[in-house]
């Protein structure tokens, strides 16, 4: 079962008002995942909220990334007593949840993911949450300075791939539904919506294109992909990475995983899968020691070839969505964004 | 797929286990059960794949398949004994009970290569998954032509499989040498590396040469394939990665733009160098 199914984009709005009162009475009935501002570190991060009053909306983009909530940070994968396999279950901890307030390039990257979960093997534990859950986005009124959506072509706001779009107007947003999820709960409180507003759509996709994109995507990848760059570039940034992965675990596209047996007295053991990094040497180390990745610069030339060059091969959108989450959190000031520029001006 | 739930492993029991030396046993696996639901036989691989066996409380890890999969009821892995989920391995016996979890992965292109003559190359327990691909050539002799074998291991004793070693060659137009890298007393085989076997097959080149071992003898013996006018084509290994997931979600094995777990392990030297890995 496709974790959303595109339908044809219907247009309609939702005054502020109305918006939180929708937002109230979905707290009722199912989670809600809201962005919430904690006044004493001045961040706004994804959390469940049970009062609408509790959700920010003056944000650029949240600290941790959404993707919590559907390949979360530890997840158990079945519990086991005693060592026969036979009689075990695949755990299933999904819930009916409501995400709002996701930005275009968030939305993007669960797109992303779930092409990456579909193919090949299903992956039901982040396919089940995925189900049950709807996205209401709110497209961004500008770009920021840290973020380059309009260079990866992921916001910022979308043209499809959305459940529910919100596009600010005032007093009310613009709303555009275009999977069928988004319909069966614009259907649910459909008393709460109004008419489309005279706003043309068309054009504000037309302005968001023209913001000057940061870097041209095509070129990136063409330099990665033809052996344009120089070794320098690997080697330094190697250098300053401290391989702490926070890039990683910041990214919402990121999804590499490690698996873990736990014991825990008193008698219900775990498989778990808990986030890993590929800037960790562990995760490429084998038993007996040997690791195929030798050197620091090597570790981080897969990174970038694998959002930039792989991902885009192998789903036609690139695997960084422009967020600028990473460059905001390094503590050896890689900055990502710098790094692609570079990688544009080698040829 | 042997396992119906992606990442929950089918019982399976160990029916013998051999000592093949000091830290490396074979295994031979039946599954517990067998429902009919859409889980299938232990025959149902190909050669060169592998699976991800399960010990509850250690954890998984992939190991080749290493028989033929036109030996029926069961399967074999051989395995050495060298980190967690292997040493809790070692510690099972005959009756125990395990978990397997695929075949994954591709496979050798020992189909399409039928009425041709075949090289393996293997060190150490690189012999493993090989022996899967030499023993369906065995099993389907008349396919094949000219089967040479070249096998290096450190030590006598650390030679996997020895008495298969022994009774190949008697098997029609099968050619097997052996060398351990150091002369020992009571060995009067080959003595050098394994890449010092080359010799043997240097009137062979267009001859398809499979290579397993550890990374140094990959190496190794494919710069002096290389050298001996093999094509990068013609050459094919297979990469070890340390495989959480073996379905491609895992991240660990993703190299060069490839996912070593679904997309090889088997890899022809064409494309290792096309991926920019290292061998």
């Amino acid at each position: 079962m496709p974790v959303t199914s595109k339908i044809e984009i219907k247009n309609a709005s939702i005054t502020k008002d109305s918006l939180s009162r929708l937002l109230k009475k979905i707290c009722k009935e199912r989670i809600l995942i809201a962005p919430v501002r904690n006044d004493d570190l001045d961040d706004v991060n994804f959390l469940p909220v049970t009062n609408p009053a509790q959700i920010c909306c003056d944000y650029d983009n949240t600290t941790t990334s959404p993707k919590e909530f559907f390949f979360p940070q530890y997840e158990c994968m079945f519990t086991f007593s005693g060592t026969s396999h036979e009689s075990i279950e695949a755990g299933d901890d999904s819930e009916e949840i409501v995400l709002f307030g996701l930005r275009a390039c968030d939305v993007k990257a669960i797109e992303l993911l779930d092409k990456f979960y579909e193919r090949n093997f299903e992956d039901n534990y982040y396919l089940s949450k995925r189900q049950k859950s709807v996205i209401i986005s709110v497209a961004c009124p500008d770009l920021n300075d840290q973020c380059f959506c309009t260079a990866t072509e992921t916001g910022p706001l979308l043209q499809d791939g959305f459940d529910i779009q919100l596009l600010s107007s005032v007093n009310a947003y613009a709303v555009q539904i275009g999977s069928e999820k988004g319909l069966q709960l614009f259907e649910q409180y459909q008393y709460l919506f109004g008419p489309p507003l005279e706003l043309d759509i068309n054009k504000l996709l037309a302005q968001a294109k023209k913001q000057k994109a940061k870097f041209n995507l095509q070129k990136v990848y063409e330099n990665l992909k033809q052996q344009n760059v120089d070794e320098d570039l690997w080697e330094d940034i190697g250098a300053r990475c401290q391989s702490c992965g926070l890039c990683l675990f910041l990214c919402p596209t990121c999804s590499c995983y490690s698996v873990k047996d736990q014991k825990t007295p008193p008698g219900e053991n775990r498989r778990s899968r808990q986030w890993d990094a590929c800037y960790f040497s562990s995760i490429t180390r084998m038993a007996g020691g040997n690791n195929p990745i030798r050197t620091n610069a090597e570790m981080i030339k897969r990174k970038y070839q694998h959002k930039l060059v792989q991902q885009i091969d192998e789903f036609g959108t690139s695997g960084c969505v422009g967020c600028g989450r990473c460059n905001l959190a390094c503590v050896g000031n890689v900055n990502w964004l710098d790094n692609i520029i570079k990688i544009e001006r080698a040829t | 797929m042997f396992n119906s739930k992606i990442f929950i492993p089918r019982a399976a029991i160990i029916e013998n286990v051999q000592k093949l030396t000091y830290d490396t046993k074979l295994y031979r696996l039946k599954f517990k059960y067998n429902c009919k639901c859409d889980r299938s036989s232990e025959s149902d691989y190909k050669p060169g794949q592998f699976v991800q066996v399960s010990v509850l409380g250690a954890g998984e890890a992939p190991i080749s398949i290493c028989s033929s999969p036109a030996q029926n009821g069961c399967f074999e892995l051989c395995v050495r004994n060298v980190g967690l989920v292997t040493g809790a391995l070692a510690a099972l016996k005959k009756g125990d009970e395990l978990g397997i979890r695929g075949p994954y992965g591709n496979s050798f292109p020992i189909e399409e290569l039928r009425g041709q003559n075949l090289i393996f190359i293997a060190g150490g327990i690189g012999l493993a998954p090989l022996r899967s691909a030499i023993k369906y050539v065995i099993d389907n002799r008349g396919d094949y032509g000219k089967v040479t074998i070249l096998y290096g291991a450190r030590t006598k004793e650390d030679i996997v499989f020895a008495s298969e070693l022994d009774q190949w060659p008697r098997q029609e137009n099968f050619g097997v040498f052996t060398t351990i890298d150091e002369p020992q007393d009571g060995w009067t085989g080959n003595v050098g590396v394994v890449t010092t076997l080359i010799d043997k097959i240097k009137n062979q080149s267009k001859v398809k040469a499979f290579v397993c071992g550890p990374p140094i003898m990959i190496h190794f013996t494919i710069k002096e394939l290389l050298d001996a006018a093999w094509a990068q084509q013609d050459i094919i290994t297979t990469l070890e990665r340390h495989m959480k997931c073996g379905v491609g979600k895992c991240g660990h094995c993703y190299i060069g733009g490839k996912y070593v777990c679904t997309d090889g392990p088997v890899f022809t030297y064409a494309q290792i160098n096309e991926m920019e890995v290292e061998v």
